[in-house]
């Protein structure tokens, strides 16, 4: 059976035009290209197309030749356009999965161009140049944050650094830095951190500029950072609280005490009583003469609480019995407790070691910090000082509360401190 | 003669004290003071041999601190350490400071004159225990060391992590303990608990504590 000839054409040319990507796919495959890689079924798909080709051919061959007697191709020319129609296109189909094959590992294969793009796409801004400051790259971000902040065009790297941090140059931003990190505050409220560094790549210097947007991470970092002062602010106020408890217990027990006496003087009166009425024995009278030359001594006691005492008044008392003065030169705080520590060590190191009798206390204040120089007259000379427990327990005390001590021996020995103010729920508790 | 020094923030206490040495004459008075600190510089004179320390003194300076200086300087002084406070560690800190003996103003079986009698004449006096008070629902006593030791740092104002890095226990271990003297005091926040032990002086801060 044969079939008309335009099918038998059609069929024709459809097989041969499969030659073409069938032996592309097939040449890809045999060098390993796009990652593919020949294997048998390639061939047997090969063979199948060659045959399909010239079974198609057959018809055609069998009229213009001699052949047309022949059984065999006779029997060939009978095979249904139907079936080379299938088969040429289950071939096609092969052909098509082959190069869907390599189209999506071009897609997933870094090229030059991909890595620009992706480059060009980062949300923080990147920029490469010579060590001269001519750039290599710079990406998209990087080109609108020099339009943002400069008013100008990225054209040198190290022209353009010197523009952020000209306060000319760029206008509302505000630069800062913390903590050797560089922050550029725009005035829309974005933050954006720059870093700089220098890169070697293939033994050439680079210079890299990196610009990331941080404006959330500050805000959160801001609220923190309120947070923690408002919870030191009620870390003190707890400690205020606890402080006043413990002064309240005591003027608790300085009302027992009260009590206490006036329960002792109605004993007294009573057991007075007795002895004038001749109930008591003799050795309970005489017990009751003690009695009552204690509760006098304890009467003539003023009873109400004076305003109150000063530490520092009492040191300079205590420094008079020991035939010492102490003299003040400036506002000398009498509620830091770091600073009265250290008066009391160099008075007691004076005494001590260096045989003097007079302390000098100069106080200065400073816009945050109080500075205190504690000298004497001692005669001893001293050219280097090893810190006993004292002088280290005061240093400690000293950094703990952010401040600065220096002991300097010139000749004698001299303190020099350097204390932050104190804030108003941090001074020390007075009775 | 034995000289004495005396250190107490309260009037009162020192008036009382002040009366008892200068009633027998076998004591004299040199001091009278207010600050612990003040009393180690004071020291210094070579005229003490007997000191009075009151555990809280003025500017909330420890009494027990100064007295641990005191015996390390100036080991021939003898101390006596007085407190109405019945803080459960302070009898402990006391006999680790090297302190001849302790009073409590209030719940002592003897008086302070006696007190001092004896530790002249080389004893050491110590109470037997610290008195008892009432915190919330619980007595002082019901509380166990670990219990106590948290509420110490509590009561200084360390957060929970804090304080199990401290005692080297974990945060959840310490909420136990917490819970443990809620359930027993009937607190119902450890504010309270805080605030109640304070109150009673059954725990006492310094100022260097925190």
């Amino acid at each position: 059976m044969t079939y008309a000839p335009g099918l038998q054409l059609i069929l024709f040319f459809f097989s041969l035009g499969l030659f073409v990507p069938m032996l592309v796919l097939l040449m890809l495959k045999a060098t390993r290209s796009w990652g593919l890689v020949l294997k048998l079924e390639d061939g047997f798909v090969f063979l199948v197309l060659l045959a399909d080709s010239f079974l198609i051919m057959v018809p055609r061959v069998a009229f213009t030749s001699t052949w047309a007697h022949d059984g065999a191709l006779d029997y060939f020319s009978r095979i249904p356009a139907g079936v080379h129609l299938v088969i040429l296109t289950l071939i096609s189909l092969w052909c098509f999965r082959g190069f869907a094959k390599i189209r999506a590992t071009r897609c997933q294969r870094f090229s030059l161009r991909s890595v620009r793009e992706a480059l060009d796409n980062l949300p923080s801004g990147l920029c490469l140049a010579h060590d001269n400051g001519v750039p290599v790259f710079t990406n998209r971000q990087m080109y609108k944050l020099a339009s943002l902040i400069t008013g100008r065009f990225l054209s040198n790297l190290l022209v353009f650094w010197a523009q952020l941090i000209d306060k000319d140059s760029r206008g509302d931003v505000i630069y800062r830095q913390y903590e050797g990190q560089d922050f550029f505050f725009l005035p829309d409220g974005q933050v954006w951190r720059f870093l700089r560094a220098s890169i070697e790549i293939e033994g050439e210097t680079f210079l890299q500029l990196v610009a990331m947007d941080v404006s959330q991470l500050w805000q959160i970092a801001q609220e923190l950072r309120q947070e923690n002062r408002e919870l030191d602010a009620q870390h003190q106020r707890l400690r205020s609280l606890l402080d006043d408890l413990v002064a309240m217990s005591q003027q608790e027990e300085i009302l027992a005490s009260k009590i206490r006496l006036h329960e002792r003087l109605g004993r007294a009166i009573l057991s007075s009583k007795q002895c004038l009425q001749g109930v008591c024995a003799p050795e309970h009278c005489k017990k009751l003469i003690y009695l009552w030359r204690d509760l006098t001594a304890q009467l003539q006691a003023n009873v109400e609480a004076p305003e109150a005492s000063d530490v520092l008044d009492e040191l300079i008392q205590v420094a008079s019995a020991l035939g010492c003065t102490i003299r003040f030169e400036g506002d000398f705080p009498h509620d830091n407790h770091i600073l009265i520590t250290a008066v009391r060590e160099a008075l007691t190191n004076m005494v001590r070691h260096a045989q003097g009798n007079e302390l000098t206390v100069k106080t200065k204040e400073e816009a945050d910090q109080t500075v205190v120089c504690i000298s004497d007259n001692g005669t001893v000379a001293v050219d280097h000082v090893v810190e006993g427990s004292g002088l280290s327990g005061l240093r400690q005390s000293v950094e703990l509360a952010g401040g600065q001590m220096d002991i300097i021996c010139d000749p004698g020995v001299a303190l020099h401190l350097r204390l932050p103010k104190l804030q108003p729920a941090m001074k020390g508790v007075q009775k | 003669m034995t000289r004495v020094l005396i250190v107490d923030d309260s009037l009162i206490a020192r008036r009382i004290l002040e009366g008892v040495v200068e009633s027998f004459p076998d004591y004299t008075l040199v001091q009278s003071l207010e600050s612990a600190g003040n009393a180690v510089v004071y020291c210094m004179s070579g005229q003490v041999d007997l000191v009075l320390m009151d555990v809280y003194t003025l500017g909330g300076e420890s009494g027990l601190a100064a007295a641990k200086k005191i015996k390390r300087l100036y080991p021939h002084i003898k101390v006596i350490i007085i407190t109405s406070m019945p803080e459960e560690s302070f009898i402990r800190q006391a006999k680790e400071a090297g302190c001849e003996s302790f009073w409590y103003k209030d719940a002592g079986d003897e008086e302070i004159l006696s007190v001092m009698q004896r530790t002249m004449a080389g004893e050491s006096v110590y109470p037997t225990a610290t008195p008892v008070v009432q915190i919330g629902c619980a007595q002082s006593i019901e509380f166990t060391p670990k219990e106590m030791e948290v509420l110490r740092l509590l009561s200084v104002c360390k957060n929970y992590r804090e304080l199990g890095k401290e005692l080297g226990i974990s945060e959840r271990t310490v909420r136990y303990h917490l819970s443990n003297m809620l359930d027993k005091t009937g607190f119902e926040t450890p504010m309270q608990l805080v605030f109640a032990v304070a109150q009673e002086g059954f725990i006492v801060t310094f100022r260097d504590d925190s």
